[in-house]
C-alpha cells in the first residue's frame, strides 16, 4: 500500500480568464474512497476530468501509481469513469456496452465472457444483457455505467456525481451499495459530488473545494467537528456565526470577546492571532440546548422563540437573543412543542462547542 | 377553451387548403381527357402517363438529374458532416465567418449564385454542362445538409464520445464505433434532402446546363407548349409523389433514435 | 394541441415546401391562366363570356403565387420562436385578467417578434430574386429584376450590365439582412 497512489502536483487549469483549478496539490491513497466536494463551479468536476484525461492541465502534473499521466490521452490511462448522465451507448445493448472497452485489452473470448458475467453479478444486472439504455431505469443505467467501467479493472474509478439523477430513496440505497462494492473490490474511488451528506457518509477522506482551491482535506468527522475556515464550516452542515474579537493568547487557548456574550477562553486549534477582529465564532445548532429553565452550562442566554419548524427527528427553533441582530438556529430532539412561538426560553452553549475561525 | 379552438381549427384547415389544393390540380388534370383545364372534368385517361415511357429526352433529363443529384448530395453531405461536427462541438477562431461562408448560398438569392458561377466558369474557359451544375448544387445543398446534421449532432450527448475514449478507444475507433452509428440517421436524412433539393433545383441548372437538360429544365421546356401541358402535369404528379415520399423518409429518419438521446439529456438536466 | 399534432402540422406544411418549386408555381398557371381552372370553369358555367385577363400575366398573379410558394417556409422561424415562449407567461397573463386575444396581442406577439421578422427576411430573400414565377406568370407587367438579369446574360447578351444588376441585387439584400438581423438581435436581447 503506497501512501501516494495518486499524486496531484500543483495542478492548475485555466479556461480563458477563469481559474477552474488553481494550483492544487494533494495525494490519494490506494484503495481509498476519496470525495471531491464543493458547490457547482468550484472546480471539482474539472479536477476529475483532468484525472480522466478529458482536459489537460495548464500547469502541474499528475501521477498514478508512480507513472506520469499528465499528457496521456484518456484511452491510455489506468482510469475509468462513471459519467454524470451515465453515457450508456444508446445503439448498443447492456452486454455490448460492457464489452465495449474490452476489445483493446487483448483478452481471450472466454475471459471476456467470464469478466462480463462476473461484473453483471457484481452490479446485480444478470438477465439484463439484451436491454437497451431506454429500457432501463435510472438506477439500472447507473449500474451499467459502473459495470462498464469496472470490467476493465481500472486502477482508479472516477465517479462524476453518479447519484445526482436518482430519487432520494434510491440514492440512499446506492450510497450504501457503492460503499460496500468499493470495500469488496478495493479499487481507489474518486467521487465528485455537491451533496455534503453523500460525501460525508461514503468517503474515507473528503476534499472540500471552492474557487478552484482545496479548502480542507480531511476525514468526514474532522470536517464537521473541526472546520478549518468559514467556508467549510458553512458548507458542511448548518451553523450559527457570531461576531467576535480575539484578545490575549494563552498557550493552546485564547481569550475571545463574543458580541454581547462576554469574554471566554476557547481552544485555539487553528493558531489564530491574538488581538484580531477578523475572526468569527461558529456554533452548530444541535450543540446548543434550549430549555424552559436556566442551566449551569458555560453560557446561558435569555432568548425568545420566534419561529419553530418541525422536522420529524428533531425540531428547529429560530430564536432571538437580546443584543444579537441575527436569528440563532437551535435544534433539539426533545423540546418539540410547536406552541412555543413567542415564548421566552434559555439557550445554553458549552465552550468546547464553539469553534473559532478566521474570516478569510 | 373550446369555442376559441374551433376558430383556430378552421383557420388551420383553410391554411392547409391554401397550401395543398393548388398542387392537387396537377394530379387531377393529369388524368383528365382534355387539353384544357376546366371543371367539370372531361373523362378519365392514363394516356399522359403512358406517353412518358416513349419520351427519349425525358429519360435523358431524368438520368442527368439523378447523376447530378447523387454526386451533389454525397459531396455536400460529406462537407456538411465535418463542418457540422466542428460547429456543434468546438469553439474556434473564425467560427462565425466560416459558418456564414457555408450558409451564404442559403442567404442570397439563388440567381446571384447562378450568375456568379456562370461568370467564373466562362472566364475559366470551361464549357457549360452538368459539371458546373453539380458544383452549384453542391454549394446550394451544403447549408441544408449542415443544418440537419448540426441539429442531429447538437442533440447528441458528447459524454458518449468521452466514455468511448475513457473505455480505451482512440479517436478513430470512437468515430466508427460510437459517433458514426449515432449520426447515421442524420447523415441519411441529409443525403436524401440534398438529393431532393438538387433534383428540384431549376435556376442554377437553367443558367449552367448548356445543352444537357436536367428534369426541371425539361419540364420548363415543355411548359411553353399548350398541347404538351397534360404531359407536364402527369410528369409533375409523378415527381411530386416521388419527392414527397423521399422527404417523408428523410424526416422520419431525422427523428429516429433521437428519442433515446433526448431522454439521456433530460436525465442530465 | 398536443406536441405531436403540432409537429405533424409543421412537418406536413414543410413537406410541401421541399417538393418541386417549379411545379408549385406551375399549378397557379393552371388555376389563373386564360384557359385555366377559374376562367374555363366560369365560362363553362355561363357566368362569364370572356376570360378575366387581370388574373394572369400581372403583378397580382406573381404576388399570389409567391405567397403560396413560400407560405410554408415562414412556419419554421415562427415555430422556433413560439416554442421558446414559456407557457407560464401566457398563464400569468390569463391569471392577471387578460382575455385570450389580449394575451396574444400583449404577450405572445411581442415575444415572438424576432421570429416574425426572421420569417419575413427568410422569405424576402428568395422572393426578391425569384425568376420562375415572374417568367411564367408575370407577363410584361410583373417582370422582376431576375428576369432582366437573365435576359442580359441571354438574349440581350450584355454580361457587364447583367453582372451590375446582380451586384445591385446582392448589395441590397445584404444591407437589408444586416439591418434586420441587428434589429432582431436587439429585440432578442431585450426579451431575454
Amino acid at each position: 500500500m503506497s501512501n501516494s497512489f495518486i499524486q496531484i502536483n500543483n495542478i492548475s487549469k485555466h479556461f480563458k480568464d477563469v481559474k477552474a483549478v488553481d494550483d492544487v496539490s494533494f495525494e490519494i491513497k490506494e484503495g481509498e474512497f476519496f470525495s471531491l466536494l464543493g458547490p457547482s463551479g468550484c472546480g471539482k468536476t474539472t479536477l476529475l476530468r483532468l484525472l480522466a484525461g478529458f482536459e489537460y492541465p495548464t500547469s502541474g502534473n499528475l501521477l498514478i501509481d508512480g507513472i506520469d499521466i499528465t499528457a496521456l490521452p484518456p484511452d491510455k490511462r489506468p482510469t475509468n469513469m462513471v459519467f454524470q448522465n451515465y453515457a450508456i451507448f444508446p445503439h448498443l445493448n447492456v452486454e455490448k456496452n460492457i464489452k465495449f472497452g474490452l476489445r483493446k485489452l487483448g483478452l481471450s473470448h472466454d475471459e471476456i465472457g467470464n469478466r462480463v458475467k462476473d461484473v453483471l453479478k457484481l452490479v446485480k444486472l444478470e438477465g439484463y444483457e439484451e436491454r437497451f439504455s431506454n429500457q432501463l431505469s435510472g438506477g439500472q443505467r447507473q449500474r451499467v455505467a459502473l459495470a462498464r467501467a469496472l470490467v476493465r479493472q481500472p486502477k482508479v474509478l472516477l465517479l462524476d456525481e453518479p447519484l445526482g439523477a436518482l430519487d432520494k430513496k434510491l440514492r440512499d440505497e446506492m450510497q450504501l451499495e457503492l460503499r460496500t462494492l468499493q470495500k469488496n473490490i478495493g479499487i481507489t474511488f474518486v467521487f465528485v459530488t455537491h451533496d455534503q451528506q453523500e460525501a460525508i457518509s461514503m468517503s474515507d477522506r473528503v476534499a472540500v473545494m471552492n474557487d478552484g482551491k482545496i479548502q480542507q482535506l480531511s476525514a468526514p468527522n474532522e470536517l464537521y467537528k473541526n472546520p478549518k475556515n468559514i467556508f467549510v464550516s458553512d458548507f458542511i452542515g448548518e451553523t450559527n456565526f457570531l461576531k467576535a474579537e480575539t484578545k490575549s493568547s494563552d498557550g493552546g487557548f485564547i481569550n475571545v470577546l463574543i458580541e454581547e456574550l462576554g469574554e471566554f477562553k476557547i481552544k485555539n486549534n487553528l493558531n489564530i492571532a491574538a488581538n484580531s477582529s477578523d475572526v468569527v465564532c461558529s456554533v452548530r445548532p444541535e450543540s446548543m440546548m434550549i430549555s424552559n429553565v436556566k442551566s449551569d452550562w458555560d453560557i446561558c442566554l435569555d432568548a425568545k422563540i420566534r419561529q419553530t419548524s418541525y422536522l420529524g427527528e428533531m425540531t428547529r427553533f429560530y430564536v432571538e437573543v437580546k443584543g444579537i441582530d441575527k436569528t440563532i438556529t437551535v435544534s433539539s430532539q426533545h423540546f418539540d412543542n410547536q406552541s412555543f412561538e413567542n415564548n421566552d426560553c434559555f439557550i445554553s452553549i458549552s465552550l468546547e462547542d464553539i469553534s473559532l475561525l478566521n474570516k478569510k | 377553451m373550446n369555442e376559441k379552438n374551433n376558430t383556430l381549427l378552421i383557420y388551420t384547415l383553410l391554411y392547409f387548403v391554401f397550401l395543398y389544393v393548388p398542387v392537387l390540380f396537377l394530379p387531377i388534370f393529369s388524368f383528365n381527357d382534355a387539353n384544357y383545364m376546366s371543371f367539370p372534368l372531361a373523362g378519365f385517361t392514363t394516356e399522359h402517363y403512358e406517353e412518358m415511357w416513349s419520351k427519349r429526352n425525358l429519360h435523358k433529363a431524368l438520368w442527368a438529374s439523378i447523376k447530378v443529384g447523387v454526386v451533389a448530395s454525397v459531396i455536400s453531405t460529406t462537407i456538411a458532416l465535418f463542418a457540422a461536427k466542428a460547429f456543434a462541438r468546438y469553439k474556434f477562431r473564425g467560427e462565425k465567418i466560416s459558418y456564414g461562408g457555408i450558409m451564404m448560398p442559403f442567404l442570397i438569392p439563388e440567381i446571384i449564385l447562378a450568375v456568379a458561377i456562370l461568370i467564373i466558369w466562362i472566364n475559366l474557359g470551361f464549357k457549360l454542362g452538368l459539371v458546373p451544375v453539380t458544383i452549384g448544387h453542391t454549394l446550394f445543398c451544403t447549408p441544408f445538409a449542415m443544418l440537419i446534421l448540426i441539429a442531429r449532432i447538437e442533440g447528441f450527448d458528447f459524454s458518449l464520445e468521452e466514455a468511448s475514449r475513457d473505455l480505451g478507444e482512440n479517436a478513430w475507433g470512437t468515430f466508427f464505433r460510437v459517433s458514426f452509428p449515432l449520426y447515421l440517421p442524420g447523415i441519411v436524412a441529409a443525403l436524401l434532402l440534398s438529393f431532393i433539393i438538387s433534383f428540384d433545383e431549376f435556376i442554377l441548372a437553367f443558367f449552367l446546363t448548356g445543352s444537357d437538360a436536367t428534369l426541371p429544365m425539361y419540364m420548363w421546356g415543355q411548359m411553353r407548349f399548350v398541347q404538351k401541358l397534360p404531359h407536364v402535369l402527369a410528369l409533375g404528379a409523378v415527381i411530386i409523389v416521388f419527392t414527397t415520399f423521399i422527404v417523408l423518409l428523410a424526416f422520419w429518419l431525422r427523428n429516429v433514435g433521437q428519442g433515446k438521446a433526448k431522454k439521456d439529456i433530460a436525465l442530465k438536466l | 394541441m398536443s406536441k405531436k399534432t403540432k409537429c405533424c402540422g409543421l412537418f406536413y406544411s414543410l413537406c410541401l415546401f421541399w417538393t418541386s418549386y417549379l411545379l408549385r408555381v406551375f399549378s397557379w398557371k393552371i388555376i389563373l391562366g386564360t384557359k385555366g381552372v377559374i376562367n374555363s370553369s366560369l365560362i363553362n358555367a355561363g357566368i362569364l363570356s370572356e376570360p378575366l385577363t387581370f388574373l394572369m400575366y400581372s403583378e397580382t398573379a406573381v404576388v399570389i403565387t409567391l405567397t403560396h410558394a413560400w407560405a410554408a417556409f415562414a412556419l419554421l422561424p415562427l415555430y422556433v420562436s413560439l416554442e421558446k415562449i414559456d407557457f407560464s407567461f401566457i398563464e400569468a397573463g390569463r391569471d392577471l385578467g387578460l382575455s385570450r386575444f389580449e394575451v396574444f396581442w400583449k404577450i405572445t406577439f411581442p415575444l415572438s417578434l424576432p421570429g416574425v421578422i426572421g420569417a419575413i427576411l427568410i422569405i424576402f430573400i428568395p422572393t426578391v430574386g425569384d425568376y420562375v414565377t415572374p417568367a411564367l406568370l408575370g407577363g410584361t407587367d410583373g417582370r422582376m429584376l431576375s428576369n432582366m438579369i437573365q435576359a442580359y446574360f441571354g438574349k440581350i447578351n450584355n454580361i457587364p450590365l447583367g453582372a451590375a444588376s446582380a451586384t445591385i441585387m446582392l448589395t441590397t439584400v445584404i444591407l437589408i439582412t444586416i439591418i434586420v438581423s441587428n434589429v432582431t438581435k436587439r429585440l432578442t436581447q431585450r426579451l431575454t
